[in-house]
């Protein structure tokens, strides 16, 4: 690890400050910390944000939730506000990491965690998110945990998060303070990039802006919610393929569906067109097979992750005839409970 | 030329009356303080307290410092994960650097580091491999697998399958100059003069403590007594130390380590326990190979994660293996943090499938020889000479290793044939049967084992070189390259580059100590690379010289540069005929610049070792050796009768000292797989740590008959005139001393002796029981 500076922020305007002078923001560490030790990362200054008061609530904005940056993971999980009306991220947030690790690892944190592609984590190999322009050594390599959407000729990582994946799902929106203290919101689509030829650029955040919440709309009354996660063992691992849906059904008909990938996706993976194809639907076999087909259209998988292509069809129709009602409802898939 | 020719070491003489400098040698000023580290009792352990009064109030302490005092960095790692110089409130082995004092006299401060009281919170230790599986106390999370091909299925044709488990001790280096250092504070950084493989990352740690840039640290580096990879990283601790009290003290520093600390203190080779399965077809082609890597790294990570990726690589020896599997287990324990030596892992990874093959052979009731030359790689037919464009044709294919580099320079056929021949193999293995027949106590054994070792740093990087080379106005010529001497002659060698390119006798060269400030960024001289990058770099630099010198004597003399010759002390140029001094001062007169660096970077090699796949070799160094030996069926006690070798140097740059290597390295092997034993008590103590103790070979346990030969063909790679790498590929030569023990005990019994490494004569006691049927 290389020796750095380490100064906790009192609040968000020295925080601010601090990274904007090339402070790097440390909360839960729990990502940081292990890129430090690898010196993937060596920031010269770490500034802490924990002590700041105000960021670790879960409050009521207005029909739907706001979370606070420093909510813990498990704190989040566990709430039951999340638990009733938002099951798919409770599931997804327990699918991450091991429990000591939840209990440090927070909300803002787990938005803005870096990839697990092996050859980002190896100082000795090329890698574009890295070191900008020195090539990636991961293309021709160990693939597995690749991504196979949303890549481009610079960098082939998928974004590994767990949390992220069933907020798409929910439509979630993040609020920043920015660097001049205004505070804007925009939604995952916006906040993160696609890696093209800057990989080391990942998300839209300007210097000095800090994520502030996480902004949950309303819970849909009556819909199911379902997050499903393949892996390598059973605990302790990134996904492989994680799907998260959340389905109204009205008539027997889809009403809506708002579907979100993991471990296949450069970002959290969301594709409009495959939820508009599936809205007003009747549940089938093969509307679901379209829908992966949809999904997979740009696909690019080499020997070692051609088999994500089957595995996310697969998933996205198990998933989707859970949710519909298809097939009955198993670990994992939940009927959303919205307070009266 | 100088090159090619047989000439002794360049410190030979100062070497055996004395005169040659080592750091301790150097004389220091008079107000120079010396360092001793006060050291861990406990494996594994919190510091509740550390009361320290006693130490301070000690006759002659000065300072004493603890990890609180440490200005910057508190770290000595090679490797990325830190490694505290001094612990911080955890101890993970017996003889952790706890605290550091600085005293008027070495004495006085090993005394003083004894008087701490220090109040313990025993943690539970993991020493053994069967208690780091237990506790998955892996680094990296679990372990890493390689392979190729499909091993379920390679078994499944197989009609002869053995299976077994290996133990292979760990060693220490025993360099006979200890670990020193001796820092000299300046107006603004620290000049440090230590022994030390890796001059630059001594540089760089002391940096990181004293919180300054690298170019304010200044490291030299004239020789070492003996390195062997012991002296790759474990100096960085004494450097470190010397630096930070020198800061505090304002004082020269200087610290050795006593043998008994240096022993308890350093990391050594890795002991292995590896798990094998392999199977044959009718013929006894390995149709599928299975292997299991066991690995105590120690407390911290060190370099133990190459060093087991080299075991990986060489789980192939010498054989092509259509289907294998390798799955390493890098284990963290409480012990000394084992670290790089001489074969870096290669020698573990290639032993264990010599055993299994001789284990095969014993189930098949086949001639090991027989089996091993039947799996060999490919050899190219008639390809003696080196490989020009558009000779490889269609028919020949190169065999290719289970990590995907083709195996092109085979030669182990023919080096096996020739050996066999002229050590007169198939005559000895009857009169070693005759002989086991007659006599029913003393039983001997004979055994011809192959080396492939593969040359190149695994990580690519580090396969680079840089070289400083003046020639003075008197046409003396001064070098400077980023290669350490530890004694194996890379000096003499890389001297005699320069001498050949210029044409002029070795005196006229004079090679300076290694210093950080005349060549950057180097490498640690390892992986047997130091000629190879250095000799390369040299060259570079001197060609660059030449073509000045070469150019002003035909613009003097009219004739084409192309045709200016440097040879026999002069510069010829047409008629013209002028001694190499003559145009030396010539040139500078017409203010011609006499001075040039050198690069070089390794060709051809690229490594994913995420992936376990590519060319991480530039080149393979081959070797074979016949042993004899013989067995006390009573006590276990054996000798070493004859051993007869024939080693590829390539086209040698000096055959007297590539011999020398090889004798010693052969030695250095046999001293591991036979005497060498080291022992931790269940408290995870060191038990032999000093020459009472654990035991090197000395000069009666060399074989009486020594038979020591080159194969003298050019490397077919473009390496420093066509030589080859020879530090680390005869240690491996030792393996056939193991298997001649083996070979030896397997005539006491029907059944298989399972001999663990080192052979010390309880193992060859316990394997003559197996041999004879007791479980």
């Amino acid at each position: 690890m290389k020796p750095f500076d380490y100064q906790r922020a009192r609040d968000l305007e020295t925080a601010a400050e601090a990274a904007q002078a090339g402070g790097r923001i440390i909360a839960g560490g729990t990502n940081l910390l292990d890129l430090m030790k690898l010196q993937v990362m060596t920031p010269e200054r770490l500034v802490d944000i924990t002590r700041i008061p105000g960021l670790d609530r879960i409050e009521s904005d207005g029909p739907g939730l706001r979370i606070g940056a420093l909510v813990r993971n498990s704190d989040l999980s566990a709430d039951m506000r999340i638990r009733t009306g938002y099951p798919v991220l409770a599931r997804a947030l327990l699918a991450g990491a091991s429990g000591q690790i939840r209990n440090k690892a927070t909300t803002g944190g787990n938005l803005l965690q870096r990839t697990r592609c092996p050859y980002f984590y190896d100082p000795a190999m090329a890698c574009n998110k890295r070191e900008p322009g020195a090539g990636c050594a991961a293309i021709g390599g160990v693939s597995r945990m690749l991504a196979i959407l949303g890549t481009s000729e610079a960098c082939r990582a998928a974004h590994p998060s767990d949390m992220a994946v069933a907020l798409r799902a929910l439509e979630a929106e993040v609020e920043t303070r920015r660097a001049d203290g205004a505070t804007r919101r925009l939604g995952l689509d916006a906040l993160y990039r696609l890696p093209g030829e800057r990989p080391d650029l990942e998300t839209t955040l300007e210097p000095g802006e800090i994520i502030t919440a996480v902004l949950l709309p309303a819970p849909l009354p009556g819909a199911t919610q379902s997050y499903r996660k393949i892996r390598d063992r059973a605990s302790y691992a990134f996904a492989l393929v994680s799907v998260a849906a959340v389905v109204r059904m009205e008539d027997a008909r889809i009403a809506t569906a708002s579907l979100a990938f993991g471990g296949i996706g450069a970002r959290p993976w969301k594709d409009p067109e495959v939820d508009a194809m599936l809205s007003g639907q009747s549940p089938s076999a093969e509307l679901f097979v379209r829908a992966a087909d949809r999904l997979l259209a740009q696909a690019e998988t080499d020997e070692g992750n051609d088999f994500k292509r089957e595995m996310t069809r697969r998933a996205l129709i198990a998933v989707m005839r859970e949710a519909t009602g298809l097939a009955p409802a198993s670990t994992g898939t939940d009927k959303a409970e919205v307070p009266a | 030329m100088s090159v090619g020719t047989r000439k002794e070491h360049d410190s030979a003489h100062l070497h055996v009356t004395g005169a040659a400098r080592y750091v301790d040698d150097i004389p220091c000023p008079a107000n120079t303080l010396h360092l001793a580290f006060g050291l861990s009792s406990e494996a594994h352990a919190g510091i509740t307290a550390l009361d320290l009064e006693a130490v301070r109030a000690a006759p002659g302490v000065v300072a004493v410092l603890t990890a609180a005092d440490m200005p910057f960095a508190n770290n000595a790692s090679p490797a990325p994960e830190p490694e505290p110089v001094l612990a911080e409130g955890v101890v993970h082995y017996v003889g952790q650097p706890i605290f550091l004092v600085a005293a008027t006299s070495h004495l006085a401060a090993r005394k003083a580091a004894r008087l701490a009281k220090v109040d313990y919170e025993p943690r539970p230790a993991i020493l053994t491999v069967e208690q780091a599986l237990a506790a998955k106390s892996h680094f990296e999370g679990g372990p890493v697998i390689w392979g190729r091909g499909d091993v379920a299925a390679g078994f499944a044709q197989a009609v002869h399958r053995v299976e077994g488990s290996f133990d292979i001790g760990g060693q220490e280096h025993f360099y006979l100059e200890g670990q020193a250092a001796l820092a000299l504070p300046e107006d603004q950084g620290m000049v440090i003069r230590c022994s030390s493989q890796h001059p630059t990352e001594v540089q760089h740690k002391v940096a990181d403590a004293l919180g300054c840039a690298m170019h304010d640290v200044r490291v030299e580096m004239r020789r070492m007594g003996g390195g062997f990879g012991g002296k790759e990283s474990q100096g960085n601790p004494l450097a470190i130390a010397c630096a930070v009290a020198a800061r505090a003290t304002g004082r020269p520093c200087k610290m050795r380590y006593d043998r008994d600390d240096d022993m308890m203190i350093t990391g050594k080779r890795h002991d292995f326990r590896v798990r094998y399965r392999i199977g044959a077809d009718a013929e006894g082609r390995i149709v599928a190979a299975e292997f299991t890597h066991l690995v105590r790294c120690g407390w911290s990570p060190d370099l133990s994660l190459p060093v087991c990726d080299r075991a990986m690589l060489h789980a192939d020896s010498a054989y092509d293996l259509p289907n294998i599997r390798i799955e390493s287990h890098r284990l963290r324990t409480n012990s000394q943090s084992a670290t790089a030596f001489r074969g870096f892992g290669g020698p573990q990874g290639m032993i264990a499938t010599e055993v299994a093959l001789d284990h095969l052979a014993h189930a098949m009731g086949r001639d090991p020889l027989e089996l091993r030359q039947r799996n060999f790689y490919a050899e190219r037919p008639g390809a003696a000479c080196p490989r020009t464009p558009g000779d490889i044709s269609g028919i020949w294919k190169a065999g290719e290793t289970h990590y995907g580099q083709p195996v092109e320079d085979f030669i182990l056929g023919g080096i096996t044939e020739k050996l066999a021949q002229s050590a007169d193999f198939a005559a000895r293995r009857a009169k070693v049967a005759a002989w086991n027949d007659a006599n029913a106590t003393l039983k001997r054994g004979l055994s011809l084992t192959p080396v492939k070792f593969g040359i190149s740093f695994t990580l690519t990087q580090l396969n680079q070189a840089g070289a400083l080379v003046h020639v003075y106005s008197d046409g003396s010529i001064q070098l400077n390259h980023g290669g350490t001497e530890m004694g194996q002659g890379l000096h003499r060698k890389v001297c005699q580059v320069a001498a050949s390119i210029f044409g002029v006798r070795d005196e006229e060269v004079r090679i300076t100590a290694t210093a950080t400030d005349k060549v950057p960024n180097t490498s640690a001289t390892a992986a047997s690379s130091g000629a190879d990058l250095n000799g390369m770099a040299v060259k570079a630099a001197c060609e660059t010289i030449k073509a000045r010198l070469a150019a002003f004597m035909a613009e003097s003399t009219g004739c084409a540069p192309g045709e200016v010759r440097f040879e026999a002390g002069e510069v010829r140029a047409g008629e013209t005929a002028l001694p190499f001094a003559t145009v030396a001062r010539q040139a500078h007169a017409a203010r011609i610049s006499l001075s040039s660096t050198g690069f070089y970077a390794t060709p051809r090699i690229s490594w994913d070792r995420i992936k376990g796949q590519g060319r991480p070799f530039f080149y393979f160094a081959y070797g074979a050796a016949v042993t004899e030996v013989v067995i006390d069926t009573l006590t276990g006690e054996n000798r070493i009768l004859r051993t007869d070798i024939l080693h590829d140097a390539g086209k040698s740059l000096n055959p007297a000292i590539d011999i020398g290597q090889i004798e010693g390295g052969y030695i250095q092997g046999a001293g591991w797989l036979t005497t060498e034993e080291l022992v931790w008590d269940a408290a995870g103590r060191l038990r032999t740590h000093a020459p009472s103790t654990y035991k090197i070979p000395a000069c009666s346990d060399r074989p009486r008959i020594f038979n020591v030969a080159l194969w003298d063909e050019p490397n077919r790679e473009e390496t420093i005139y066509r030589s080859k790498a020879v530090g680390e590929p005869p240690f491996m030569l030792a393996i056939s001393a193991f298997l001649a023990l083996e070979d030896a005990c397997r005539a006491c019994g029907p059944d298989w002796p399972a001999l663990r490494a080192p052979a010390t004569p309880e193992a060859v006691l316990d394997a003559v029981r197996r041999a004879r049927g007791a479980a």
